[in-house]
């Protein structure tokens, strides 16, 4: 009987949608959805105590952090993975001056680069973490050649999905192509699943079903002077 | 059953309920096959409904499909057999349910003693309810995970024991559960009509 | 058993399938596509990062704003409205507790007061002259502050139980009114004791967007249960009874609708839903009739029209945070239909006057127009106001000709 009730200890409560359709606007949707539990948490704490308890929550996990970083036997990835977590989860508008994800991905994708000989680099979770800071920044292809040529992840295959994804709404079909063969050829795992991407993505090239292109590509050249200007003027964000 | 030596009034409310309900559950599974993806969204087509447009599937094999249960349904709904209906979205190659729609199925006792037949819920209350849900349904967007892989649907019908079942038509089944310590559970609203009342439910698989 | 109890099936149940799976889906390779589309729905990775695509080379819009203002503690919440831009031309911002008052002339901040302890600002808005800041606060309690001398007049307290966060807040002449997280819209008149005049119950979720038509004979409200609603004014004069029903009840939007504009040139009412919506729909007040239909492809927070030429600006949040103008109305085959709730993004591109995206690095959630109506002020959780010369108005335009 013991592990029965375990199981049914392990079963999270069931929240109610009231509390999160009240805020519904104030979510911003994440593709991996989110953990109803700590949303409905947060989000039922009144506006006055939120801030205290943010606070507090976010020095612990910048404590772990520094902890983990110092301690040869302790886990920084972990660390950093459950920080970023911890922000995903408890500012559920996204990106905010608030927020500091944005600043955490960066940190935490460099300081566990080279660390202790690199050991993270293969490692799905040390992955995830710049896929998440990919999906944040103007060029993402930049980030995955970054990978690519530093034998980060190279063994997953979401690193050549993503990557070929990138690629293909950015209208470069032929090298989409050519980085699911190259994950292929590396036998990438799960390989089944790469290749059926693959396919899928073969299929729509032969039904000549393009993606519209958001927005014509040239004119994102063109005004890379004017985007430039712009983050210059905003200059609050420049604190690094 | 209380329908057995019921007068002829309440007959015909318990069939103008279980027709309610069983429309309800056409709209609402069409929503749902619509914001989940499990179809194309240019498989749907806007209809007025509740007094607001509820997007509903043209594909002439689904609609049917759909009918062709959602008949059954009303038949166990009109016998009281029929305890919750589950609409399952499973990952197509890997079979792994990803999300699972519950609608509990409550059927409400009349309060004894009373001869005067209670005043009648009005329709326009109900709508209202269940415009509610159908909102409900499309605002868990909000934290339902995307579905990158293509998928299936499934429907479940959980039934007494006693149910009368086209046994040619109807099979037992797995119910599909998703990993107790990978589900997440939502709380949606319910409505009730003066016979039946609907709850309804999202577990989904989260993996963080 | 045991499966059957962890599985929460009950013993004396059956579990039943139909004997047939669902049909395929018709179309593999299109929904394919279409997961793709929806993506960068999702994340930022895929939008161009273009400042201000512009289709028409006469029009200049400065992709960058003219002035930076740091609003530091500005609350990131969709729900609220803490920007009002005065007749007099001057700005009001509540940043958490404390609300500011900014000079456009003279460019002298003060600070104009604080909401009593344990609570926020939720809402700010200046009477039509210019004279008054109204205050509405997370208790649901309303002040009254004399703009030019900072001081507090009085403090309205909703009667009972209907009330909540007032976090939306609209004048027209001596009348207040405020929308509540209950759904219940009250109507005050500022000049005596018993202020409360009518309220209006027609939101099932917070009221978070509120607009009175210039004239004050229409009351436009959007709330977090998806509805808009178009109220009879009579002129003004509300209160000669409490209406419980609206002129007009819209559910064509599938996200909250907090931003609501009227034309001031004609009839007409804009409104915008949020996430999961990301639709303008342009609405003839007087009919009610849906005249256009706008996919933004991002949550709407705002939507201002021009004074002096057909056009409309839209502020966002995700994805994009950005800024767009459009062309009212749009050109025919852009707009309207809405068929499939699927069409694509792209049909609408060629009514997009500009586009500024990235324009705050938050969510642009709060949004007024200059007294002139040349300039929009925006705020975010980027805690940044800026200010974007969007209109240059008309009569300028040909005297700097000249």
């Amino acid at each position: 009987m013991a592990d029965v009730d375990d199981m049914f200890t392990q079963v999270p409560p069931v929240v109610d949608i009231e509390v999160i359709e009240a805020a519904k606007e104030n979510i911003q949707p994440l593709a991996s959805g989110r953990r109803v539990t700590a949303l409905s948490a947060i989000l039922s704490t009144p506006h006055a105590q939120r801030d205290e308890q943010l606070l507090s929550a976010r020095k612990r996990h910048r404590l772990n952090v520094e902890i983990a970083l110092q301690d040869e036997d302790d886990d920084p990835l972990e660390a950093y993975v459950r920080f970023v977590n911890w922000i995903l989860d408890n500012y559920p508008q996204g990106q905010s001056a608030e927020s500091g994800l944005l600043e955490l991905l960066e940190e935490a994708t460099r300081a566990l680069k080279d660390n202790r000989g690199g050991i993270w680099k293969g490692e799905l979770k040390y992955l995830k973490l710049w896929l998440l800071y990919a999906s944040f920044v103007e060029k993402p292809v930049l980030i995955f050649k970054f990978l690519l040529a530093n034998d980060i992840g190279t063994s997953h295959a979401v690193l050549y999905e993503e990557y070929a994804a990138a690629l293909e709404r950015a209208g470069r079909r032929n090298e989409a192509d050519a980085i699911f063969l190259l994950g292929i050829a590396r036998q990438a795992s799960p390989l089944e699943h790469l290749q059926s991407k693959h396919a899928e993505f073969q299929k729509r090239m032969m039904s000549g079903i393009a993606l519209p292109p958001a927005q014509e590509p040239t004119g994102a050249s063109r005004r890379t002077g004017l985007g430039l200007t712009t983050s210059l003027s905003s200059s609050g964000s420049l604190a690094r | 059953m209380a329908t057995s030596q019921a007068p002829t009034r309440q007959a015909i409310t318990l069939k103008g309920s279980c027709s309610l309900v069983t429309e309800f559950f056409k709209y609402a599974a069409n929503t749902v096959l619509f914001q989940r993806g499990v179809y194309p969204s240019d498989d749907f087509h806007m209809v007025k409904k509740y007094g607001q447009t509820v997007l509903v599937t043209q594909d002439l094999a689904l609609e049917n499909y759909l009918d062709r249960i959602l008949k059954q349904v009303n038949k166990w709904l009109l016998t009281g057999a029929v305890t919750q209906l589950v609409l399952v979205i499973i990952s197509k190659d890997s079979r792994v349910p990803l999300e699972r729609w519950v609608f509990d199925i409550n059927v409400i006792e009349p309060p004894s003693g009373s001869t005067e037949p209670s005043p009648q819920k009005p329709e326009s209350e109900i709508q209202a309810e269940i415009r509610s849900i159908l909102k409900q349904i499309v605002s868990t967007v909000t934290f339902l995970p995307i579905i990158d892989d293509p998928t299936v649907f499934n429907i479940l019908a959980y039934t007494k024991d006693s149910a009368d079942v086209p046994a040619d038509e109807w099979v037992d089944t797995d119910p599909l559960a998703i990993e107790a310590s990978k589900s997440q559970q939502v709380k949606l609203r319910s409505f009730s009509t003066d016979v039946h009342r609907i709850e309804a439910m999202v577990a989904y698989r989260y993996e963080g | 058993a045991r499966l059957a109890n962890a599985t929460g099936v009950p013993l004396n149940r059956r579990v039943l399938a139909y004997h047939e799976p669902p049909p395929a889906s018709s179309n593999a390779a299109f929904l394919t596509t279409q997961r793709n589309l929806a993506r960068p729905l999702y994340s930022r990775a895929d939008l161009p990062s273009s400042n201000g695509t512009f289709k028409d080379k006469s029009r200049k819009v400065p992709t960058t704003p003219e002035r930076v203002l740091d609003a530091p503690g500005m609350v990131d919440d969709f729900y609220l409205n803490l920007v009002s831009w005065s007749a007099l031309n001057t700005v009001g911002v509540a940043l958490g507790e404390s609300t500011y008052l900014w000079s456009a002339d003279t460019g002298v901040v003060s600070h104009l007061g604080d909401a009593p302890q344990g609570t926020y600002v939720a809402s700010v808005d200046f009477s039509n002259d210019g004279a008054y800041l109204g205050i509405g606060l997370g208790t649901g309690a309303i002040e009254l502050w004399d703009a030019s001398t900072s001081q507090r007049l009085r403090t309205m307290q909703p009667s009972g139980d209907a009330g909540g966060q007032c976090a939306s807040l609209a004048w027209y002449a001596y009348v207040l009114t405020s929308g509540h997280s209950s759904g219940t819209i009250h109507h005050h008149d500022v000049r005596v004791p018993r202020h409360l005049v009518a309220s209006l119950e027609g939101h099932a979720g917070e009221v978070c967007g509120l607009r009175w038509s210039s004239g004050g004979d229409v009351l436009a409200s959007g709330g977090n249960d998806n509805v808009v609603n178009l109220w009879d004014g009579r002129g003004g004069d509300v209160g000669a009874t409490t209406r419980g029903a609206p002129k007009w009840t819209k559910r064509n939007h599938t996200a909250a609708v907090k931003a609501l504009a009227f034309a001031p040139w004609a009839p007409l009412l804009a409104s915008g839903g949020g996430t999961s919506d990301t639709c303008i729909h342009v609405w003839n007040t007087t009919t009610g009739a849906r005249l256009h239909t706008y996919q933004t492809g991002a949550q709407v927070t705002g939507v201002h029209w021009a004074r002096d030429r057909k056009e409309l600006v839209s502020t966002h949040g995700f994805p994009g945070n950005a800024l767009a103008g459009w062309a009212y109305p749009p050109p025919s085959g852009s707009s309207g239909s809405r068929t499939g709730a699927g069409a694509a993004a792209g049909s609408s591109s060629s009514a997009k006057i500009f586009e500024i995206r990235d324009a705050h690095d938050a969510r642009v959630l709060f949004s007024a127009l200059s007294p002139n109506g040349e300039v929009l002020v925006t705020g975010a959780g980027d805690e940044n106001l800026k200010f974007w010369r969007i209109w240059e108005a008309k009569a300028a335009k040909k005297k700097s000709k000249a």
